[in-house]
This record gives structure tokens, sequence and C-alpha cells, in this order.
């Protein structure tokens, strides 16, 4: 799901919609079992990895609304990229646009990446086994799912330092 | 003609504690009561063919412990909206904005009145206005039905409110207000919810309590469910109960 441009929430979760409609009557009658894979540099990048079990029950509750029975979301993986509001950047420098360009430094960059992987590395054998294994687990000797990681930091702590709190 | 669902304090997914110090309690059944007896609800206005359907708050027992309550309320609205049936929607004490850490996109047949503000949202085709608004914390205090809305002329218009008026027996008195805040709108219907009794407070217009939807432990006893109303141009509104419990408490 290509969520390049997408502006809000609600676009987001409209387009999720179109992509399925139009798979659902590709395959009618047959029920539909998806897992949704979703890129794309969008400013609502902050909003799903800021609270990504939020959204991808925002998106199951989506599929159950327009869908019904016909669609089962199974799997959702989050691979957004962050893009600044039209002027945002430049209008408003400070601390939030630095940080944007240090995620940014670190995320093109498989060294720093890995270099972070073995500085965390025994934080996460401490983590409880559901977060070491599995779909959701980071894999410190992996520069993308570190990348991965770095994104959602980056989106929660965003979401903190503008104020909104994220519901799950 | 116009038909309308008015039912309250669904408390989806209350917990139901201590069953299990019962011998042979059907346990299951009575934590699955809430989600059947929403079912039912659902049933009924898809039978009957409402025009919309409202609920006077409570429809959450509080937070969601996980998103599971909310996936499924989903689900069943949805049936509503393959149906063409809004659902109008204000939250109470238990389910106030600010006591909720969980939340989930509705359908776009509900509408869930803001707690910021009272609200008014107009059907035209059928010539009805519904005010509402939310609690935005559980102890609400305040005599919100000072603020509503004027009525809209030419509209069936009816306000829909969280309150136990000037108080109830075994319910906090929140939103506080007197019989005659309400005759006093001039609308033609108050649907209110909080009070786990049915009881129609006063006919003419009417203003209803219609219960819970499903009584949750041996205090709420007798039948329990929404009422069914039917309103035709030059007559009273004709208000008629419909138990939708699946488990019913007696003593």
């Amino acid at each position: 799901m290509d969520l390049e441009g997408a502006e809000s929430e609600k676009e987001c979760l409209d387009r999720f919609v179109k992509s399925m409609e139009d798979c659902v009557h590709v395959h009618e009658p047959l029920p539909v079992i998806a897992r949704v894979v979703f890129t794309g540099e969008t400013v609502a990048h902050e909003l799903i990895n800021g609270d990504p079990i939020y959204w991808k029950e925002a998106v199951r509750a989506t599929a159950i609304a327009a869908f019904g029975d016909s669609v089962w979301v199974e799997k959702i993986k989050l691979l957004t990229q962050a893009k600044p509001r039209v002027g945002e950047k430049h209008s408003r420098p400070g601390p939030l646009v630095e940080l944007e360009k240090l995620v940014h430094d670190i995320r093109k960059d498989d060294g720093s990446l890995l270099e972070l992987g073995r500085e965390l590395d025994g934080l996460f054998r401490k983590l409880p086994v559901e977060y070491r294994q599995g779909e959701g687990a980071v894999d410190p000797d992996k520069p993308q799912s570190m990348a991965q990681l770095v994104a959602q930091a980056h989106a929660l702590l965003v979401k903190g330092l503008k104020g909104e709190r994220p519901q799950s | 003609m116009l038909k309308f669902i008015h039912a309250a304090d669904v408390h989806l997914d209350s917990p139901l504690l201590r069953l299990e110090a019962y011998e042979g309690v059907p346990a299951g059944e009575i934590r699955q009561a809430s989600r059947r007896a929403l079912e039912n609800l659902i049933d009924l206005a898809l039978d009957e063919s409402v025009d919309f359907v409202l609920v006077a708050g409570d429809l959450f027992d509080g937070s969601w412990k996980d998103y599971n309550t909310g996936l499924y309320l989903i689900s069943q609205v949805s049936r509503l909206k393959d149906a063409g049936i809004p659902l109008f929607l204000i939250s109470g004490n238990h389910d106030a904005a600010g006591r909720m850490t969980r939340s989930l996109p509705y359908p776009d047949n509900v509408h869930h009145f803001s707690h910021t503000k009272p609200e008014s949202i107009i059907l035209e085709n059928l010539n009805v206005a519904v005010h509402g608004q939310s609690f935005a914390t559980p102890a609400t205090l305040d005599n919100l039905a000072l603020a509503y809305p004027d009525p809209i002329p030419g509209c069936f218009n009816i306000g829909l409110l969280h309150t136990s008026l000037t108080g109830r027996e075994g319910h906090e008195t929140y939103a506080p207000c007197s019989l005659q805040d309400l005759t006093n709108r001039d609308y033609d219907y108050w649907a209110l919810g909080h009070v786990h009794q049915y009881e129609m407070v006063h006919e003419d217009p009417p203003v209803v309590f219609p219960g819970c939807l499903q009584g949750r432990h041996v205090r709420e006893t007798g039948r329990k469910g929404c009422v069914l109303v039917t309103v035709v141009e030059g007559e009273a509104p004709r208000v008629v109960r419909h138990p939708l419990d699946v488990i019913r408490w007696e003593q």
C-alpha cells in the first residue's frame, strides 16, 4: 500500500479501502486474507509509527466496516517514511528539525544502524520473549530492522514532544 | 412515519467479577451476555427497518483492556451501515472522553457527539434533529441540558442526554437537571441514559430512560432492553419496550 503524499489518517485509510476494493472485486466471491505493507513518504508517518498498535487496529476496524467477513487483515507491516509538511521545515527550525536530520542521517547509514544495534543489544536481550521473537522482533544485526526501529522511536518521540498521547 | 430505537447503558464487555465463586454458574454465557444483547439490538433495528438508532451513553463499561471490544463493536455497527441506518452516540460517565484511552475510527453511519459542546445533527430526509453532548469526564456535574440548542423549527427534535435528572437511587447524580429543564427546551422526545431501570419520566413530550440493555448482576433485576419509538404525524409518539437481554436476574 503506497501512502506516498497522503496527508491524514483518513486519507491513508481511504486509500487502503480503495485498494482492497479492487482486490475483493478481482477475487469475488472468495474471501480475501490480506498481509498489508504500508510504504511511501507521508506526513502521516508520525501518526502511524508513533502508535503502531492503534494504527494496525484502525486498519482492521476499517476493513471490518468496509468489507465485513469478506476481508481479514492478517498481518500489517509499517515501512513508511517521514515527509515534512509543506513549509514546516523552513518556517519552524528548532529541535524537531535537528532531530529529523539526525534520524535521517542514521537511517541512511548502515554502519550507524549496526553500531546502534550493538549498543542496544544488551537491552534487547533483557526484553520479554514476545519482543525478541516473531513478527515484531528487532534484529540488531540487520540495518533494515534497526532503521524501522529508529523510525518508530522518532515518530513516538515527535508525538510526545508535540504533546500528543499515544492510545495504546 | 418515523421509527427509531432508543437504547442506553450497553456496558459492552462489562466484567462480571467473582463468578467463579459459584459452583455451576454459566460464567461464559454471562460474560458474553452484553455482546449477545447488543446483537439483539442490531437485529431489532434491522427487522424493524428503523430510521436510526440512539445510544444515550455508557456504550462501553470503561476503557478497553485491548482492541477486541472496539473491533467487535465495529462489526456490529457495520451491520447497521449496510442497511443504511445511522447510529447516534453520546459518551456517559463510564465511557467519558477523559476515561477512554483507546479508540477506533467509526464507520461513516456513526455520529459520536462532541464532549466539548452540544451539537445538533439534522436528518433532512426525515425532518429530524438530534441534539446531544458527550461527557468529557466521568464525574460531569454541570447541568448540560441548559446549553442544549434551541429546537429546529419544522423538525422532530430529540435530546440525547446521559443524566439521572435530580437523582435516582443507586446512580450517581451526573449532569444533574430537572424535568422542567428538559421540557422547557420544547423538544419532541428526550432520550436519556444512565439509570438502568426503565422509566417513562414524562409522557408529553416523552422523557424516557430505556434502562440498560442487559442486567449485569443480581441487583439489576427484571427485563432489560430498549424502546422502539414510532412517530406518526399529528399523534403522540408511541413508545414500546423491547426486551433484549439474554440472561435475566430476579430476586
